[in-house]
């Protein structure tokens, strides 16, 4: 062979070398998509829609995939409360599952496909070289959008899908603000979630667009009262009972009592946690004055199979998935129970009234927060009819008395 | 552009170390980290990188940076800018003879193309944590990188909602400078994008009602939002 085609060969050599290792590399980028949020138009046929018609369609298909039938099986809604929809809103999003859920007010869109989670996770190793740019894009793209009132971000997991929280964990995302108001109450999501493990035959990730439209404006919850240098808010839960009661054939009332404190005092978490413990007795120490016997550890694991820690490791199993893998806060080890056999009246009956004493750990890195108490409290045999107003005025008296005697135990701290 | 930062960033702690070796009777007071640039500078002390001492892009007598540093309740004289190319954005303590006086200096790229306002503001924010701290070295011991970041990116949002509620708030959003990383090392860590959103938008939307006390707000920030931000 000629010496200078032999250099050209090997010249071209090199050249299909560096093509081949320059495709490869990008074949190699992780299959993170960046088209939806900049899809003005679809967004806005999906957010009109959503505004003109709120109601959940009155037919919906059967959950066809392992992630559909995982959704409906984790949150055990009918199809009033979930449906999933025979086709997409809008062509952009054809190759998505969609499903509409029930809201107090305004109108939830949730769609979700097949992901894969090394993606996910080469995004985030490869964030800074190869997609900081394209998102910075796609951010400015989806704020320039009509539908769009112009403010764009990273999102937060608390903006996740709720109902994906069963089968998924928020990974990363981004936000749009919908219609003209800042902060709008209309907003959509896309992003990223890792699969249940558990959830036999699905993907290992689910790429998400999650709309909601019209939402509630977020008020805090409960009542705050100062005392020294706590604040302490008492919530009722109302909701909480409300579905508490709807679905389960005993009589519940949950108050939860959450400890701010409003000086710049230094204590440490274990300080925090001994506080925690003193509040957790002083309401037991309410409820055994007005005749609660409380249970040892031995005595629950007789007569329910488990001890307080295994009962709080069982409550946690029950939570959502992504709401487990996320979660901020969580239950402090101790669990009180008690039982009162003697008052009120539905107990000659046979009936039983069983109270829980519960506390959630300090957020770790928040000085102001010490955590909450929570008292559950439940209504057992011929205690549980929810006619029985003999019973809730007895937990109303339960509760004034827990509360007066906790904010006493405050002012002593 | 993240890649040439770091790359910069690398230049610019090799230059110092070589200084320091050239130089060892003048000792330099920290070591490089992240925006906080990290070394006195001035005087005798160890410049880092040529550069002429000068504002070419006169961010100084920006109107939108003046109305900053009044909310954030940082003085003139206290400061001065200094462009140069290829530079990063960061904050300083300048040598002074009497640690007292403090002053400080904020450097930044020419080649920013009039998108400097938000990377400004945070450095900013920096100079108020400084002030607030007694300078760098104490900052930097009393806090890690994160923390000392993602305060300076909430200061940054109280400082859009209380002095530029008329500049696009995308500015920052959208800012590649400040977006963030998921991996990151320590020493350096500014947090990762959903955590650098959340921190600006908490002082942007302003929950607390955080009033026009930044030193307040930025002890706020430390004691209880840091932890929300980094967990939520």
């Amino acid at each position: 062979m000629d010496s200078s085609l032999a250099i050209r060969a090997l010249m071209m050599t090199r050249w299909l070398l560096v093509v081949l290792v320059t495709l490869s590399s990008r074949i190699g980028l992780a299959e993170i998509k960046f088209d939806i949020l900049d899809n003005c138009h679809g967004l806005t046929i999906v957010y009109e829609s959503l505004r003109s018609d709120p109601t959940i369609p009155a037919t919906c298909r059967a959950p066809s995939n392992p992630i559909e039938r995982a959704l409906a099986s984790h949150t055990r809604l009918n199809e009033a409360h979930l449906c999933f929809l025979y086709s997409p809103p809008a062509p952009f999003l054809s190759n998505f599952s969609c499903f509409r859920s029930s809201v107090e007010t305004g109108a939830v869109l949730t769609c979700f496909r097949s992901a894969t989670l090394s993606d996910i996770q080469e995004y985030k190793e490869q964030f800074a070289t190869e997609f900081a740019n394209k998102v910075t894009e796609y951010l400015a793209a989806a704020a320039a959008c009509g539908a769009s009132n112009g403010d764009s971000t990273h999102a937060q997991q608390t903006q996740f899908a709720p109902f994906l929280r069963y089968v998924s964990n928020f990974e990363f995302g981004f936000i749009a603000g919908l219609g003209a108001d800042r902060p709008s109450s209309s907003s959509v999501v896309h992003g990223y979630a890792s699969i249940d493990p558990e959830v036999e035959e699905a993907s290992s990730a689910l790429e998400f667009v999650y709309f909601i439209t019209d939402a509630p404006k977020y008020a805090p919850s409960g009542e705050r009262r100062s005392v020294g240098d706590w604040i302490i808010t008492i919530d009722d839960a109302m909701p909480a009972d409300k579905a508490f009661n709807a679905n389960a054939k005993i009589l519940a009332n949950l108050t939860s009592y959450s400890i701010d404190l409003h000086t710049n005092r230094g204590v440490s978490q274990s300080e925090k946690l001994a506080h925690l413990e003193r509040w957790q007795r002083a309401v037991a120490n309410t409820l055994e004055a007005e005749g609660f016997q409380l249970l040892s550890d031995g005595d629950l694991k007789a007569y329910t199979g488990m001890s307080g820690k295994e009962m709080l490791d069982k409550s946690t199993t029950l939570l959502p998935f992504g709401s487990r893998q996320s979660a901020a806060v969580k239950w402090a080890p101790t669990l009180l129970v008690l039982l009162n056999v003697e008052r009120p009246r539905c107990t000659n009956a046979g009936g039983v009234i069983g109270a829980y004493v519960m506390t959630m750990e300090p957020i770790p890195d928040v000085a102001s927060d010490f955590g909450d108490v929570s008292l559950f409290l439940v209504g057992l045999g011929s205690c549980s009819h929810s006619s029985n107003s003999s019973t809730r005025k007895y937990f109303k008296g339960l509760i004034d008395e827990t509360t007066t005697d906790l904010i006493n135990s405050l002012r002593l701290d | 552009m993240q890649v040439t930062n770091r790359t910069l960033c690398l230049t610019q702690t090799t230059l110092l170390a070589a200084s320091l070796i050239a130089t060892s009777a003048v000792q330099s007071e920290e070591q490089s980290r992240g925006c906080l640039y990290a070394t006195y500078v001035g005087s005798e002390h160890t410049p880092v990188i040529p550069c002429a001492d000068a504002d070419p892009l006169n961010i100084g007598q920006d109107a939108d940076v003046q109305r900053a540093m009044g909310v954030l309740g940082i003085k003139a004289e206290m400061i001065r800018f200094r462009g140069c190319p290829h530079h990063r954005f960061s904050a300083a303590q300048e040598y002074t003879e009497r640690p007292e006086d403090r002053r400080y200096v904020i450097s930044y790229p020419t080649e920013t193309n009039g998108r400097y306002l938000a990377p400004i503001v945070h450095e900013l924010g920096h100079i108020l944590q400084f002030e607030m701290e007694g300078g760098l070295r104490a900052l930097t011991e009393k806090y890690s990188s994160k923390r000392i970041e993602l305060g300076a990116d909430y200061l940054a949002g109280l400082t859009f909602s209380h002095a530029l509620h008329d500049i696009d708030i995308n500015q920052f959003q959208h800012n590649i400078l400040l977006t963030g990383v998921y991996v990151e090392l320590d020493f350096d860590a500014h947090g990762n994008p959903s955590e650098r959103g959340a921190a600006f938008r908490l002082g942007y939307i302003n929950f607390d009602k955080a009033g026009p006390d930044m030193r307040s707000a930025s002890d706020h920030f430390q004691r209880n939002l840091y932890g929300l931000v980094t967990r939520y």
